[in-house]
């Protein structure tokens, strides 16, 4: 490949021989170094075959030696690429030009991308990043990714890990966050594992403490579950000395959700009539153009807008986007949900609320909801049982008693 | 004597004898090296010659892809390989 682009840099030609003896000419240029490619065999006895600029030279005086007589067919290469285009300066101007321009872009951030971020929606941490270590335009050679992975690390205190990375003209920056909320809980503070809601005890696992309820106590809220307070003894039931400690257990206990949704039987639902207004516009280095706005002579409408990314590949943005923007007419139609599709929204919805108690780890026992329906109203009304971690820590505030009598 | 030696000590014979290589790929293509010219070149059939033999190549659609003092590439489709003394 190389080799082919170095020919190719100092031209070469396709050229055709005839003559009495050719195979003692090709023997002649092989023993004077000369190299022939792609040497093809005519009908009329003849040969072609491809040849450098320089070497056609060597090979001349081979041809009267020879008697053989030559004849260039085409010419290859750099050299006459610029003399075939030599009146077409301006456009090989333009073109550099246009690649020095693009290259020119290459070197700023253009876009930013950010994935792995729940807690933290995508716009907020941009707007952090835009207002604390760069815009867009940002020469790339000014950002400094590892100070700024530091820096988000501080500030988004749920981040276990973050990573920042400059690819083409994008900053991405993958987070990705803890399991659970930091409680930067001390251990050496004494405290009690309370009950943060009545239920009934299911299993309850002491680590350090002392255990005061076990399987099937009925609990309510405050009651204490595990003692962060040791009563030291003597042979004679006589308490000596009582320590504080820091209590740890898990507590699993039965508990109940009560849960109430209601929801009109009457709404009125969007009719799409086809009518739609198209318009575009432009954005560049953050600000809005749109140099055609058509009046909106629509009762109700929804709009739509869309962006266009101009990107090379994949990861250079360039600074400015396009987008299009969609208006569209609809009419409100009053409607009213029948029995059994009210009877199906409200499950769609009682379904939800389970989803969102099943996600922090709560195990649904039972499902004791009924749906009730008038011609007003659609209403939602049970209660859910579920088993579900009920501790919480309180702080022992009066520390250490010696000597008392049990 | 010479052969005898390059063969008891295991010596390269295309270097110590001058022995002409052929390195062939299915029957589409032959490189052929340590040769002293070529004889006759037509479209089916090429001949070479080498210091100790005379390789002949025939077929269809023959061409030699490049020609150089050290080796030359053939290609097309090879019906027979032949060597005359």
């Amino acid at each position: 490949m190389l080799l082919r682009f170095f020919f190719y840099l100092k031209g070469y030609f396709k050229v055709k021989i005839t003559g009495h003896s050719p195979e003692r000419f090709f023997n002649l240029c092989s023993n004077r170094q000369i190299e022939l490619r792609t040497l093809i065999p005519l009908e009329d006895g003849g040969y072609t075959f491809f040849i450098g600029r320089a070497e056609y030279d060597e090979m001349i005086p081979l041809l009267e030696k020879t008697g053989t007589s030559v004849e260039i067919l085409e010419q290859f290469g750099l050299p006459y690429f610029l003399k075939r285009y030599r009146k077409r300066k301006l456009f090989a101007l333009g073109f550099l030009l246009c690649i020095g321009i693009v290259y020119g872009l290459s070197l700023f951030v253009w876009d930013i991308q950010v994935s792995g971020s729940q807690q933290y929606s995508k716009e907020e941490v941009i707007q952090y990043v835009e207002q604390k270590y760069l815009t867009f335009g940002t020469l790339k050679s000014k950002v400094d990714c590892a100070k700024m992975e530091e820096e988000l690390r501080e500030h988004y205190d749920q981040i276990a890990w973050i990573s920042c990375e400059l690819k083409g003209t994008q900053l991405h920056i993958q987070m990705k966050e803890t399991l659970k909320p930091n409680e930067d809980v001390d251990n050496t503070v004494p405290c009690d594992i309370v009950a943060r809601k009545a239920g009934i005890v299911k299993s309850i696992i002491t680590r350090n403490g002392t255990p005061m309820v076990k399987e099937g106590d009925q609990v309510k809220k405050g009651d204490v579950l595990i003692s962060g307070t040791i009563h030291i003894y003597d042979d004679t039931n006589t308490l000596l000395e009582s320590e504080s400690i820091n209590a740890q257990g898990d507590i699993l206990a039965q508990t109940v959700y009560y849960y109430e949704d209601s929801f009109s039987m009457n709404y009125y639902e969007k009719q799409y009539t086809g009518q739609k207004n198209k318009y575009y516009g432009l954005e560049w280095m953050g600000k809005h153009y749109i140099p055609y706005e058509p009046k909106n002579n629509f009762t109700s409408s929804d709009q739509f807008e869309e962006e266009i990314e101009v990107k090379i590949g994949h990861t250079y943005s360039l600074p400015f986007s396009f987008f299009r923007y969609e208006r569209k007419e609809f009419k409100p139609v009053r409607k009213s949900y029948t029995k059994e599709s009210a009877t199906a929204y409200e499950k769609q919805r009682l379904q939800k609320f389970v989803d969102q108690l099943s996600e922090k780890g709560v195990e649904i026992i039972r499902n004791n909801v009924k749906i009730f329906i008038d011609d007003e109203t659609c209403k939602g009304e049970g209660t859910i049982t579920v088993v579900e971690p009920i501790g919480k820590i309180r702080q022992i505030r009066n520390n250490n008693s010696k000597g008392a009598t049990q | 004597m010479r052969e005898l030696l390059t063969k008891k000590l295991q010596m390269p014979s295309d270097v110590i004898l001058g022995d002409m290589l052929l390195t062939l790929t299915e029957n589409r293509e032959a490189i052929i090296e340590n040769y002293k010219g070529l004889i006759t070149y037509q479209s089916d059939c090429i001949v070479i010659k080498g210091k100790h033999s005379t390789l002949s190549l025939t077929g269809k659609g023959l061409n030699i892809k490049y020609f150089t003092n050290e080796d030359m590439q053939v290609e097309g489709h090879i019906e027979c390989i032949q060597y005359i003394n």
